[in-house]
């Protein structure tokens, strides 16, 4: 098959970066003739690579092209690129980005999301802290969205998706490059990278530092939550004959303005919210060693640390994780591609709260083991093939967790494919699910407060809150999907997937016995409300995508999804539930046209579409995006890019009004203007 | 004894000589230069310049492979830091999997030079660059733009033509 972009980059399954070595270690390549050296077989070492188009799944694969068309630079914004994603961003520093539905309460849970096989799903806050997720956007080579469950390989709150994000190898970005821009909503950024080798050692470093303007309230004055971020790091890959090796690490450092609600203003409720800084830093280090044992078979090993810590407004948090893992691909007999693997992650954290937040217990020590194997078996070989596979994950906090799959995969000509899936996935107990506890005056939590009729005026003061449960389960998804994919030809291509899921044991905030406290010798009225597994929950919807190049340079693509959601009360009076749509649009869609300027520039377009969320107030939104590039010289190219043009400003998110205030994206425009040499 | 030691394991280094696709790469390339001619006003014996745009593990592996010995009498050179010269000095260019506007701008900016444009990938070779070497059955293959050399002045032999995939510029190809 030749080699196409998007559709035929290849899908690395497990998020490991590329290696591939070549057997027949005999030939000279100095004396080899060219019919030699296409004698030479090249095979993959990694652990288990395969073309985007072969995989049984519902994947989309964001290149690096279309990364820079998009004008966009943060990674939760390049989301909105992939098909099914829902990305609201919340405020200026702060996102909901979730696949297939659950972007609602106060974060996405269900969205596992990885750099260069390292998490970045925060498991005390369950969710992506996207605001120190700050790489520079030239060295991300791809990033794999897998809508769907992908317990089985990656293991827990991979429920409703993955997301793999893979940066280049140093042996890709030689040379320097230094990065300016300015605008009006993403006001500042300077990025610097510098690529080498030492012998055969190839590396870069890179340094970036950011700065973003306020957005809008809903009352149309300036939010105050500008913020900014510093990061720097470096990479290093060495490949030898059999064996290759990469190690990286970064720091993040932050400092925003997030608009939780101003709980130290408890004598003014009129005052509602207001900004609280927070300072918040993240480092990682990873390493990883790559074997191409014979051929067709591989062993890889990685091992990373990572440090966060986080001073907010509702607390002080912090966190170390040491994970290894270790990982076999084979193949067995002609019909039999083996993978398996196994691995351990601890993770020690702290949560001090802060205002009314408590938390009991106020750490976790967490040990995680797992083991996978999978196996695809050649039914009718290069036709139809059966994949086979589970994930067991013991873990000291939520105890074992089973998460099998089983695919289908139908190539019913070089052109067509079809699949079919079904899988269960889980979204293990956080330690805020466990113990939080936050009480404050109800004058402050009357806009979330609005469905609880039975809180009239009274006479004393009223506390309202919520409490976390030390007995919450593992949330549950069994989800059924199938997908067709069409390559017309090689210019034009589509993709169609539908599914249908069952989740148990969803999160509820079941309401308990308001009861009357003394506090500081005052009688107050105490309704709270505790965490509780009682929604059951049936989803489906469909997502499709597609793509036609017109000429090299002409290009118009565009993805439409669907989602509806029924809940199911078990025995909940979380007065939230009815009409309950887990902050998910109906639909949504998005369209992009890739032009020609001149010869030494191109345009691109993308408008998007989404759908109103009844359950968070947001209304439609239609957004418009535009860019243009020129390359000056070789060296040299200028950016200029406008987002939301179609209006001054809208609210994207709603969701979390207990905590965090949403506000009103405003229209922006920026120059942006890159220096290679 | 430490001699014995040093030769022993530069042995072993030769004989498992290591064939990743970076070097796979470099020796296609090596090659490629093999059937090529140049235009005539090009001086005729001076070096032959290879050079590497973007692709780190490439050029280290084009160093390793270049031991002196000469193409067609021509001795061969790897200019290095090609990133800020004038790429009409190479006769051989590798342009690494880069951004697609920076790989168009380097084929763009060689049109009707007479310098031989190797890439990755058939649409490489689609979108005006000459040869684009990609991986197809877990070989290593070349898809070949014949109107591109052409208009650069460039021979192809049809020995190398013959082992290629031959393609055309996309219809609304670089204009």
């Amino acid at each position: 098959m030749p080699r196409v972009r998007p559709f035929a980059l290849m899908l690395v399954v497990c998020a490991l970066a590329r290696a591939a070595r070549a057997e027949a270690q005999t030939v000279d390549l100095r004396m080899a003739t060219l019919e030699e050296l296409m004698a030479i077989e090249v095979t993959s070492a990694s652990r288990r690579e395969q073309r985007a188009e072969d995989v049984p799944a519902a994947v989309y694969v964001i290149t690096r092209d279309e990364i820079r068309r998009s004008g966009l630079t943060s990674i939760p914004e390049l989301l909105r690129l992939a098909p099914g994603v829902q990305v609201a961003r919340i405020n200026s520093n702060k996102w909901a980005v979730s696949v297939r539905g659950f972007n609602g309460r106060l974060y996405s849970n269900k969205l596992l999301v990885m750099v260069d096989g390292r998490s970045i799903y925060n498991p005390a806050f369950s969710t992506v802290l996207w605001d120190t997720e700050d790489l520079l956007v030239e060295d991300i080579d791809h990033i794999e969205v897998i809508r769907g469950p992908g317990g089985a390989l990656w293991g827990a709150n991979a429920v409703n998706g993955v997301v793999n994000i893979i940066t280049r190898p140093a042996t890709q970005t030689s040379g320097g490059l230094v990065r300016v821009s300015a605008g009006s909503f993403d006001t500042s950024s300077v990025a610097l990278r510098y690529g080498n080798s030492l012998r055969d050692v190839h590396y870069r470093l890179f340094a970036q530092s950011s700065t973003y303007g306020e957005s809008v309230t809903t009352q149309g004055a300036n939010a105050n939550d500008h913020w900014r971020s510093v990061t720097t790091g470096f990479r290093a890959d060495w490949s030898g004959a059999r064996d290759a090796l990469m190690f990286q690490g970064s720091a993040t450092s932050g400092r925003q303005r997030p608009l939780w609600f101003g709980f130290d203003s408890v004598s003014t409720p009129d005052v509602g919210w207001e900004a609280v800084v927070s300072e918040t830093t993240a480092t990682d280090v990873v390493a990883r060693w790559t074997r191409a044992t014979t051929a067709g078979s591989a062993f890889q090993a990685q091992a990373y640390f990572d440090h966060a810590h986080r001073d907010e407004a509702v607390a002080l948090y912090g966190r170390r994780t040491w994970d290894v893992d270790a990982q076999y691909h084979t193949t067995l007999g002609k019909r039999h591609d083996l993978l398996g693997g196994g691995g351990y992650r601890y993770i020690s954290e702290s949560m001090q709260g802060r205002g009314p937040y408590t938390f009991l217990p106020n750490g976790l020590s967490q040990q995680i083991l797992n083991a996978f194997a999978q196996d695809t078996i050649g039914l009718v070989p290069s036709r139809l093939e059966l994949t086979v596979g589970t994930k067991f994950e013991r873990s000291t906090v939520s105890g074992l967790a089973f998460q099998p799959n089983v695919r289908l995969m139908w190539m019913t000509s070089s052109r067509q494919r079809a699949w079919a899936a079904v899988a269960r996935a889980v979204r293990t107990p956080s330690l805020i699910d466990l113990g939080v506890h936050v009480e404050y005056p109800a004058a402050l939590a009357i806009p979330a407060l609005k469905l609880r009729r039975e809180i009239a005026p009274v006479a004393i003061p009223v506390f309202v809150g919520g409490l976390g449960n030390p007995d919450f389960q593992s949330e549950r998804l069994i989800n059924a999907e199938a997908g067709y994919r069409l390559n017309i030809t090689r210019r034009a291509s589509f993709d169609l997937v539908a599914f249908r899921g069952r989740y148990d044991d969803l999160q509820t905030f079941e309401p308990l016995p308001p009861v009357v406290q003394l506090v500081n010798g005052q009688p107050v009225l105490k309704v709270l409300s505790q965490q509780e597994n009682r929604l059951r929950a049936d989803t489906y919807g469909a997502e499709v995508s597609g793509r036609v190049q017109l000429g090299n340079r002409w290009q118009v693509d565009g993805a439409l999804a669907s989602f509806h959601l029924t809940p199911h009360l078990m025995g909940s009076l979380d007065p939230s539930l009815p009409g309950y749509d887990s902050h998910a649009p109906a639909y949504q869609w998005r369209t992009h046209v890739a032009m020609p300027l001149s010869r030494r520039g191109q345009a691109d377009i993308h408008f998007f579409h989404t759908g109103p969320i009844d359950s968070a107030d947001v209304p439609v939104i239609a957004r418009l995006d535009a860019r243009a590039e020129w390359s000056l010289t070789r060296q040299l190219s200028v950016v200029a890019s406008g987002q939301n043009l179609l209006r001054p400003s809208h609210l994207e998110f709603n969701g979390d009004k207990t905590v965090l205030e949403s506000t009103q994206i405003p229209r922006s425009g920026g120059l942006r203007l890159a220096w290679r040499f | 004894m430490a001699i014995v030691l040093s030769t022993l394991s530069s042995q072993t280094v030769l004989t498992a000589q290591a064939i990743t696709p970076p070097a796979l790469r470099a020796a296609f390339l090596f090659n490629f230069a093999k059937f090529v001619e140049w235009p005539v006003d090009q001086p005729d014996n001076g070096p032959l310049y290879l050079c590497v745009l973007d692709d780190s593990a490439v050029e280290e592996s084009l160093t390793q492979l270049l031991d002196g010995a000469p193409i067609s009498g021509r001795s061969v050179t790897l200019l290095r830091s090609v990133r800020n010269r004038p790429l009409r000095s190479c006769h051989v260019l590798y342009v690494g999997d880069s951004d697609a506007e920076r790989v168009a701008t380097a084929i763009e900016e060689l049109k009707y030079a007479p310098v031989l444009t190797v890439g990755d990938g058939e649409t490489f070779a689609r979108g005006g660059g000459m040869i684009g070497l990609f991986i197809e059955d877990g070989r290593m293959r070349f898809a070949i733009n014949p109107d591109a050399a052409q208009r650069a002045g460039l021979k192809l032999s049809s020995r190398l033509l013959n082992l290629a995939r031959i393609v055309k510029e996309g219809r609304h190809g670089q204009s």
